[in-house]
């Protein structure tokens, strides 16, 4: 079974960002866990992060609260450039 | 001439007092104007803004020239003290979820265990003001909840992040599952009596933990009115914390 941490980033990233159409998320799987990149338009990066990574850290714990079920590491990367 | 001042206290009888000490006379000899009643806030540390004017022909100062010189503890808001800060800014205007807010604010945290895949329901608990509560239950609430465990107020960051945008105009969303914010609360005033009695009997202040803002008012509160202790906050996010410390004077 594999969850669908894709779905759970790109609903949240597209909440927070002003230009949702240019929200792309796309994850990769190995033994050591799962990998989410999270690309958006550059000036909504920031918003993505959050004043000392507040917001994307929020979003790892929720990720990887989800992961744990799973027995798996998450990890999210907001790409820039 | 009669001299007027305005002072603040958490009860009218307070505020009354804290006037006349300004004007160095007792408070019979005062006419008092309440100004401003029942601020609400969960914080309002000054719920009563009252003018007073010093009623008796003969100079108080003379009767009581004591009185005048001793510095006066006026209870008015102490600009060392952050529960202001610790509150969120407040809005101008009072704001005041309604129905169509909870409606839209659950609707979006759903959506978040949904896109998740995950068995949890999010619920209307109330509205408090500007708060809209909700309450998660479900089999799998137990992921986000955890004794020490930060997810529910990082969920809540999150959600207040992606909220303010579908919504603006500040009413906020607070999340439990489990009763844990409410176990939390008892457990945080529990400690804050304890810590603060240790302060009064050694003379030293106390700093508790780092706690998240809304922890941290919680402390704030729960001390408003504890004799011979005054809190308040030092250090930046996210690693704030309360100080507790004897009250100086």
């Amino acid at each position: 079974m594999k969850p669908d941490y894709t779905n759970l980033v790109k609903y949240c990233v597209e909440r927070l960002v002003d230009e949702p159409d240019s929200v792309s998320v796309d994850s990769r799987t190995d033994r050591s866990g799962a990998y989410i990149n999270v690309t958006v338009a550059p000036n909504d990066v920031g918003k993505v992060i959050g004043r000392n990574g507040r917001i994307v850290n929020a979003l790892r714990s929720l990720v990887s609260s989800v992961g744990a079920k799973q027995r798996q590491r998450v990890y999210v990367k907001v790409v820039s450039d | 001439m009669s001299e007027s001042v305005e002072a603040t206290g958490r009860t009218l009888d307070e505020a009354k007092r804290a006037a006349a000490a300004a004007l160095g006379v007792p408070p019979e000899q005062c006419d008092f104007e309440l100004l401003e009643s029942g601020a609400k806030g969960l914080f309002a540390k000054a719920n009563y803004k009252v003018r007073a004017t010093a009623r008796t022909a003969e100079p108080a100062d003379e009767s009581h020239p004591e009185m005048a010189a001793v510095e006066v503890p006026v209870k008015t808001p102490d600009p060392r003290n952050d529960g202001q800060a610790d509150a969120e800014p407040e809005p101008a205007e009072e704001v005041a979820a309604n129905d169509e807010d909870a409606q839209a604010a659950a609707a979006m945290v759903q959506g978040v265990f949904d896109a998740a895949d995950v068995e949890v329901d999010a619920e209307i608990a109330s509205l408090t003001g500007r708060y809209i509560n909700l309450r998660l239950t479900g089999p799998d609430t137990g992921l986000f909840v955890s004794p020490r465990n930060p997810v529910l107020d990082s969920l809540q960051y999150l959600c207040n992040a992606m909220y303010s945008r579908l919504r603006p105009g500040g009413t906020r969303i607070t999340l439990d599952a489990k009763e844990y914010r409410q176990k939390r609360t008892e457990a945080l005033e529990k400690l804050a009596q304890q810590v603060a009695e240790q302060v009064v009997s050694r003379k030293q202040e106390a700093v508790l933990d780092a706690l998240p803002a809304h922890e941290r008012r919680i402390v704030h509160r729960a001390l408003a009115d504890f004799e011979g202790v005054e809190t308040y906050s030092e250090g930046e996010e996210p690693s704030r914390r309360v100080v507790i410390s004897p009250k100086t004077q």
